[in-house]
């Protein structure tokens, strides 16, 4: 169940490595919990150091090997055989620029950005519809709002998924559980380390905090941070003509 | 369709089948048959989740009238849904009262002996749950009746015991006499907290009813500052002609209705201090007058929906009890929320008497404080989880009745019969059929 301030017994990390995942988990106050953590994910020792971390008296943390082949489906028989209160979807992968018309480059990203939480999250939405409570925590982007062309597959995957997402929210309508779709532009992570830093630029401590706060309640979109939402507002608006001659 | 419920707190809302228990409907005789786990609810009083399951199904009383007096004896045979508002207004004309009545009278009389509820009579006649003669319960294994001399066991898992041991179809009550529908009260203002600890102690004695307002935001020489309001019932001779006209007469209304949640942030530190300076000087030092029922026992029933006035975030009510010895640990309590500025309005301390052989039952010796907290108060979560573990400590307890965030450990370390109730639920598989929210969230 998720108490009154919005934290959860058993949660489930799609993408177990994420740094973001890991400072929501950190936020929930894990260790000084009691209660179940599966993550789930392709890196193994890494999960396996993180499991390590968060493990404790009260908590049970659990590793789950999914990656997308048949392993995926072994998740996905595993969902339905334990509790969850709040599922992390933070599966995610950022190609190199110049690899966007790669076909191999092409099928990881919409699969890992895509299909994987799709496919994962159709279950968990299935089982919160049964048990009446949840919460899905979806992964966009600013990317998904508009393609540019440093990052268009990944802003392709991205918008694939918010569409998706919100989706979700009719389904979960009146069923007591919820998606809470995260918007945000770039975050300071490994993954997007090697990029040059964009403006609104934010901290992954202040992405999760900004989750953990919304986990209660009715909003469900949640923008990171909030003038982003207005940024993305014009970038809709802009012609081609002067957006190409603004982006590089 | 499901339906959205939650406590009165509204912290924490639920999805849930409402489903309504005719007793006349053998249908309904398949609560246990039905596949699906179910919890009994009243009114919906309880401040946090003890009264709704999440995706199951919450059952509520279809017989809400039902009642046979002896007024020989002054025992009132009653079903279980029945509420306090109903019974009172039929028994004071008749000269009689109910023995124990809470902070409100939109209770049912099933979840007055769930939640064993207690009033400002607790230091002299403690709680509901002593003056059960018997009741009827639904349980897996058809309905039984207890008592204390008949399945004793149940009988006092079930009085406390959040609606956990089965549906309670009716009960059999004693009463209590009175002469008038009058209270004699007396009111009293103290300038600090040690001050008032004193005045319960020197005005318990005298009065059945004592209870004090607590202004949790004064300061220094101040701190804790509350007035006392002690009440016997009153005797036609206490009466003045105008009230001598019609001894029992008796009116509750709700004035006045909160048609929508106010603005989130409207009960602030600012207003709160406004309010409570101004409650503070309502009365003189000292006074005795002449009190209606529910302006003395239910001055808060006048406002429908008074729970709105906290915003949709809502609030929660936090009371626990700590031994007469643990005087110290309750001026803490008190200095710790006038200097965090938390904007608590209702605060209400109380002295407590002997505790019953309910297992799950909340009242024993010492003192009660409640504290009604909105939940957007900045770090409300470590505020409450260092109050809980202080409790902890100082040989206290959490009412169930008014919680939303005990776990497990903390619950088990402040109910020294908590693996006994679990055991009883295992062993007559109340456990395979009845839950909520809250016992789900205790692991019970």
């Amino acid at each position: 169940m998720i108490d009154i301030f919005g934290k959860p017994q058993n949660v489930l990390v799609l993408g177990g490595s994420s740094e973001i995942a890991i400072e929501v988990l950190r936020a929930f106050n894990i260790t000084n919990r009691i209660m179940n953590l599966y993550l789930a994910g392709r890196d193994l020792p890494r999960l396996n150091q993180l499991a390590d971390e968060f493990r404790s008296e009260n908590t049970n943390c659990e590793v789950i090997h999914a990656d997308h082949d048949e392993s995926s489906f072994r998740l996905i028989e595993h969902i339905e055989n334990i509790e969850i209160d709040i599922a992390i979807m933070a599966s995610g992968y950022l190609p190199p620029q110049d690899q966007q018309f790669k076909p191999d480059e092409v099928k990881k990203v919409i699969n890992r950005n895509l299909l994987a939480v799709a496919e994962v999250g159709s279950v968990v939405i299935e089982k919160f519809i049964n048990q009446n409570f949840g919460v899905l925590i979806i992964f966009s982007s600013v990317a998904a709002m508009r393609p540019r062309p440093d990052n268009f597959l990944y802003g392709a995957s991205k918008a694939g998924l918010d569409n998706w997402a919100r989706g979700a929210m009719f389904k979960l309508k009146n069923t007591g559980a919820k998606v809470l779709l995260v918007r945000t532009g770039m975050v300071d992570t490994r993954m997007s380390r090697h990029l040059e830093r964009a403006p609104m630029t934010v901290d992954k401590k202040f992405v999760a905090n900004k989750i953990v706060k919304n986990i209660k309640g009715t909003n469900q979109i949640l923008w990171i941070p909030l003038k982003i939402k207005f940024l993305v507002f014009f970038l809709k608006i802009i012609p081609n003509k002067l957006l190409n001659y603004v982006v590089k | 369709m499901k339906s959205r419920i939650s406590g009165w707190g509204l912290n924490n809302f639920s999805y849930t089948n409402l489903i309504t228990f005719e007793k006349t409907n053998k249908r309904n005789y398949q609560l246990f048959n039905s596949g699906s786990n179910f919890i009994p609810r009243g009114l919906g009083r309880s401040y946090g989740d003890a009264a709704q399951l999440t995706g199951g199904d919450t059952v509520l009383s279809g017989d809400t009238t039902g009642y046979i007096l002896d007024e020989e004896n002054g025992i009132l045979n009653v079903s279980a849904g029945a509420d306090f508002d109903f019974l009172i207004r039929e028994l004071v004309p008749r000269g009689w009262f109910l023995p124990v009545v809470p902070g409100t009278r939109y209770i049912t009389v099933g979840g007055a002996i769930a939640a064993d509820i207690h009033g400002k009579n607790h230091h002299r006649d403690g709680s509901f749950g002593n003056f059960i003669y018997s009741f009827e319960l639904l349980t897996p294994n058809g309905k039984i009746s207890c008592s204390a001399f008949d399945n004793t066991e149940l009988f006092f898992a079930t009085i406390g015991g959040m609606g956990l041991t089965g549906l309670i179809l009716s009960a059999k009550i004693e009463l209590i006499k009175i002469e008038t529908s009058l209270i004699k009260g007396e009111i009293i203002k103290f300038k600090n907290i040690n001050d008032l600890l004193i005045g319960f102690k020197d005005y318990d004695e005298k009065y059945k009813y004592s209870v004090a307002w607590v202004d949790l935001l004064a300061k220094g020489n101040s701190l804790g500052r509350g007035i006392l309001s002690l009440g016997n019932h009153a005797k036609t001779s206490d009466l003045n002609s105008k009230s001598a006209s019609d001894i029992f007469y008796y009116r509750a209304n709700q004035k006045i209705s909160i048609p929508f949640y106010l603005p989130t942030g409207t009960l602030n530190s600012l207003t709160t201090n406004i309010f409570n300076k101004l409650w503070y000087l309502k009365d003189k030092k000292q006074s005795k007058k002449l009190f209606s029922i529910p302006s003395f026992f239910h001055p808060l029933d006048g406002i429908k929906n008074w729970n709105k006035i906290y915003g949709k975030q809502g609030f929660l009510q936090y009371q626990f009890v700590v031994p007469d010895t643990r005087s110290e640990f309750l001026i803490e309590v008190i200095k710790k929320c006038s200097n965090q500025k938390i904007p608590i309005f209702l605060a209400v301390l109380k002295k407590m008497g002997a505790s019953n052989g309910g297992l799950l039952s909340f009242g024993k010796p010492g003192w009660t404080l409640t504290l009604d907290i909105p939940m957007r108060t900045p770090n409300l979560e470590n505020f409450l989880n260092d109050l809980d573990e202080d409790v902890v400590a100082n040989e206290g307890r959490i009412y169930l009745a008014k919680d939303s965030l005990l776990n497990p450990t903390k619950f088990n370390a402040m109910y020294s019969n908590s693996e006994k109730f679990r055991a009883l639920r295992t062993k007559g598989s109340f456990n395979n059929f009845i839950q909520s929210d809250l016992s789900r969230r205790l692991s019970i």
